[in-house]
């Protein structure tokens, strides 16, 4: 893959031609030649890191010597570890094979198959990171496209100093950090949820400082901005500690409004601009849809299951998209992006609100203590779609905060520097020249050419995520792939690690590989050699 | 990857490329300009400082192998507890409130069996600066063997080597750097960190290659090839030298994270094992004492992130100071065309190039 500026570039549709296929059949057998030369250093290397024997040998059980002898005979460990690999190689080429029948990656110490063990990892791993992956996107870009915008400014300099204090903090610091911290201190909070005056100023002082750096300008517009949110800030705060509102949260019919018109001001002004009457339109359609939905739709809420809630969540999507379609007129495509990202941002509030409205009885099961530190969920908790929502939530939290710092900071410089170089490109001077307003100029044209090094990045970090994260799994106690990994490496299991090895080599070299594709698709100057 | 091929670093610069310092004598080596630019850059200046610092004051106190140090307690020695383990520094004069400044019999305090948490830091820090530099020596020697290697011969040689960096890329650092760190178990931090220099060099051979790969092509290459040089010779005295930025560089961000991958490893179990100490194994060793004992936690943490840190903006700084298209980008001097009052020289023909500027860090 080369970024050649090609002198005369072909036609789009000729991509997908013979080059094209020999291409890809060509990465795919040098991938598969990796993958399995990878595969024997991992197994060698994990075969030789210890004595698999060592608690058995250890043990004072009677029968000491038969169980020897059943997981030698078991695990093929009379074997050498090079020769073993090829035995496990011929376990994994029946997953290939269609007629051998079945997969065999072998069994761990306990006789599990671990071709059964893996599918269930996967899916806690995932329940982990994706959020806190997407969160990690969308914020970190964010803050790349605000700092590169307020570039050298006060603002750019704490997000830098920030990201680089981000970058430095090892995982598993952060983990314990927040799990000892955050949970114990919030969990102890909720026992007396009332905040101090001093609590108050400090609130109202942090996010007013934010806030003016964000918005930048003169002095005096700073001032007005800092004194301004913060005493909102400190007044709601006030508010809410005044009410109860930390322990029976909920949003109520004038937050819920308020939110979701913001919700849709945001969108329009940001995607087309405070002059496009159609999308004003089309995000008043929605928001007035939302709020219809968060008066008439509480009696279904309370007799929900999880598919009825992933059935309205298609709907709100749909709704926001057929919408944007109607309103159409000449620019449907971006009226339909409007409608669609109004309706599932609102229609999310209207989904917080009734998770809010669960939060006390929550609350109360799990004895008011709900921040959880360890475990992906309560055990023997019974109740509602939204109890059990909600014990996930509290759950995957810290967990989730932790991956979200530390992978965030890289999006926002990604995004940053993106952004920098972007402006530096002649179209950008072109639109500016041609009297295009900064909103076009920075959306239409310098976030889209941003995106395309970006997208392959997260191509790239997708692959890796099945991978799990092994500290924070291991901190949080979360059965997922980071754990199969660590505790079949900790009794020199091999199977278990290497399934895990297995999983995460694929993934990576498979998204690896679309990144590349990606790439290619998206930006016309690549082209594939 | 396309960044790095496309800005090889040339060996004498002209004047006039943005590159150009205000005030500068033409005619410097490169050496002193990047040695410049990277002192303009006082964050890094102040991080190397502090790295360098906190590393000869851990071994100073608790001694390097068979040297002694001049603090009283060794790492290993169990004391009697005093005051519930309860570190005794004070920093507040007495003026202030406070007892005065002193170290007092022990500063970090104790842990739970009474070891001296004052010499168990010292070690951590002794044992994960050496990790990291051992990390970052032994995989930079390989990488960019391999790398030149791969990008000075082309052909068969360099798709080899690069089948084999991708073979090792494919498995993730904290993977393989467990596996390769329960191998080790026994070695000590030497044996850990040559270990884990042989599984991280993979990065740095990718970016050396693409750095040959265009440097060769150049004309000077071809005089020394005319004028009867060896292989050898052209890569190690024509075009390695050219291709040091890259190098330090990469060198020094993998310096940073293999801090990183030691502590992360040492706290899951893989890595250095007690008796010895290291920063990561404090905090695994120390987790469930968090309530009771917050100071077992905070010495560590801290001395990690600040090692980290420093070790992050010095990479930083070197990059800034080795990147001639390097600029300070702002938006405002796009829109406004001409220089802010007080700016560096603006080059003509290039309005949007300038100097760096004292503080600066892009």
């Amino acid at each position: 893959m080369q970024s050649v500026p090609a002198p005369a570039s072909p036609p789009v549709e000729s991509q997908v031609s013979a080059p094209m296929v020999s291409f890809i059949a060509r990465r795919l057998l040098v991938s598969v030649l990796i993958l399995i030369a990878a595969s024997l250093i991992m197994y060698v290397l994990a075969a030789y890191s210890g004595d698999p024997l060592s608690d058995l040998e250890g043990s004072s059980s009677s029968n000491k010597e038969a169980l020897i002898q059943a997981r030698v005979h078991a695990q093929h460990l009379d074997v050498i570890p090079p020769l073993r690999w090829f035995l496990w190689l011929g376990g994994v080429a029946k997953c290939v094979v269609p007629v051998a029948g079945g997969c065999d990656l072998g069994t761990t110490f306990q006789n599990q198959p671990v071709a059964q063990l893996l599918p269930q990892a996967v899916g806690s791993t995932l329940q982990l990171v994706t959020a806190s992956f997407l969160l990690a996107i969308v914020l970190g870009i964010a803050l790349g496209i605000i700092t590169a915008l307020r570039v050298y400014s006060g603002f750019d300099y704490t997000v830098t100093t920030v990201s680089f204090f981000l970058f430095s903090l090892p995982s598993f610091l952060m983990a314990v950090l927040l799990k000892s911290f955050i949970a114990l201190g919030y969990n102890n909070f909720l026992a007396h949820p009332v905040l101090s005056p001093v609590s108050l100023v400090v609130c109202g002082v942090v996010v007013g400082v934010v806030l003016q750096l964000v918005v930048g300008g003169s002095w005096q517009r700073r001032l007005y901005i800092f004194l301004g949110s913060g005493a909102v800030t400190a007044l709601v705060l006030w508010y809410m500690s005044a009410t109860g509102w930390f322990t029976r949260p909920a949003l109520g019919p004038v937050v819920v409004i308020l939110l979701t018109a913001a919700i849709g001001f945001v969108v329009v002004s940001i995607l087309a601009g405070a002059h496009n009457r159609r999308a004003w339109i089309t995000g008043g359609i929605n928001v007035v849809l939302a709020i219809a939905a968060y008066f008439g739709l509480q009696w279904l809420f309370a007799i929900s299951t999880a598919g009825t809630i992933a059935i309205l969540a298609v709907l709100t999507l749909v709704i926001g998209i057929v919408s944007g379609a109607i309103v159409g007129g000449p620019d449907r495509g971006l009226m339909m992006r409007i409608g669609a990202i109004t309706a599932v941002l609102s229609g999310g509030v209207v989904l917080i609100d009734r998770f809010m409205q669960s939060w006390h009885n929550y609350s109360e099961l799990v004895g008011g203590r709900p921040i959880a530190t360890v475990g992906s969920q309560t055990p023997s908790l019974s109740g509602d779609v939204w109890i059990t929502g909600l014990d996930s939530f509290t759950h995957l939290l810290l967990p989730t905060v932790s991956l979200l710092l530390i992978s965030f900071a890289s999006y926002t410089r990604y995004a940053r520097s993106g952004m920098l170089d972007v402006f530096d490109q002649d179209y950008i001077r072109t639109a500016r020249a041609k009297g295009m307003p900064e909103r076009t100029v920075v959306v239409r044209h310098a976030v889209r050419n941003m995106l395309i090094p970006i997208a392959t990045i997260i191509a790239t970090d997708v692959g890796a995520l099945l991978g799990g994260a092994v500290i924070t799994e291991f901190v949080f106690a979360i059965s997922g792939m980071g754990a199969l990994f660590n505790s079949g490496l900790s009794r020199t299991d091999v199977n278990p690690v290497m399934g895990y090895f297995l999983v995460i080599a694929i993934t990576a070299i498979a998204f690896n590989f679309l990144a590349d594709l990606a790439y290619a698709a998206l930006d016309p100057r690549v082209r594939v050699r | 990857m396309s960044t790095i091929q496309g800005s090889p670093i040339e060996p004498t610069i002209p004047d006039g490329t943005g590159l150009a310092v205000p005030g500068e004598a033409p005619g410097e080596s490169q050496g002193r300009i990047v040695l410049r630019r990277f002192l303009q850059n006082r964050v890094a200046v102040i991080a190397l400082i502090v790295y360098v610092v906190v590393v000869v004051f851990s071994i100073s106190a608790i001694g390097l192998g068979p040297i002694p140090g001049w603090w009283r307690y060794g790492y290993t020695q169990l004391n009697p507890q005093l005051n519930q383990g309860a570190p005794t520094l004070s920093l507040l004069p007495t003026w202030l409130g406070g007892d005065g400044i002193h170290f007092g019999a022990h500063p970090f305090g104790q842990d739970r069996i009474g070891k001296d948490y004052f010499a168990l830091t010292m070690r951590g820090i002794q044992n994960s600066a050496l990790v990291m530099i051992v990390i970052g020596v032994f995989a930079t020697v390989v990488g960019v063997v391999v790398g030149a290697v791969a990008g000075y011969f082309r052909g068969w040689v360099d798709s080899l080597l690069m089948r084999i960096t991708d073979v090792f890329i494919v498995i993730p650092a904290l993977v393989i750097g467990a596996v390769v760190g329960k191998t080790s178990n026994g070695l000590g931090a030497w044996g850990l960190a040559l270990l884990l220099g042989l599984v991280s060099w993979m990065v740095t051979a990718r970016l050396v290659r693409a750095e040959f790969l265009s440097l060769r092509e150049r004309e000077f290459v071809d005089a020394a090839r005319v004028a009867g040089a060896s292989d050898g010779r052209i890569i190690f005295r024509h075009i390695l030298p050219n291709a040091c930025g890259v190098i330090i560089v990469s060198s020094t961000l993998l310096i940073a994270s293999a801090i990183l991958l030691e502590t992360a490893l040492s706290f899951l179990g893989y890595g250095i094992k007690p008796p010895d100490s290291s920063l990561g194994l404090l905090i695994a060793q120390n987790q469930a004492a968090f309530s009771t004992r917050p100071w077992l936690f905070w010495w560590p943490a801290s001395f990690i992130v600040l090692l980290a840190l420093c070790a992050n903006f010095v990479g930083d700084g070197l990059r800034d100071a080795f990147d001639p298209r390097s600029r300070r980008f702002s938006l405002r001097r796009t829109r406004e065309p001409e220089p802010e009052p007080g700016e560096g020289v603006v080059h003509a023909g290039q309005p949007l190039t300038t100097a760096d500027e004292p503080e600066g860090r892009a």
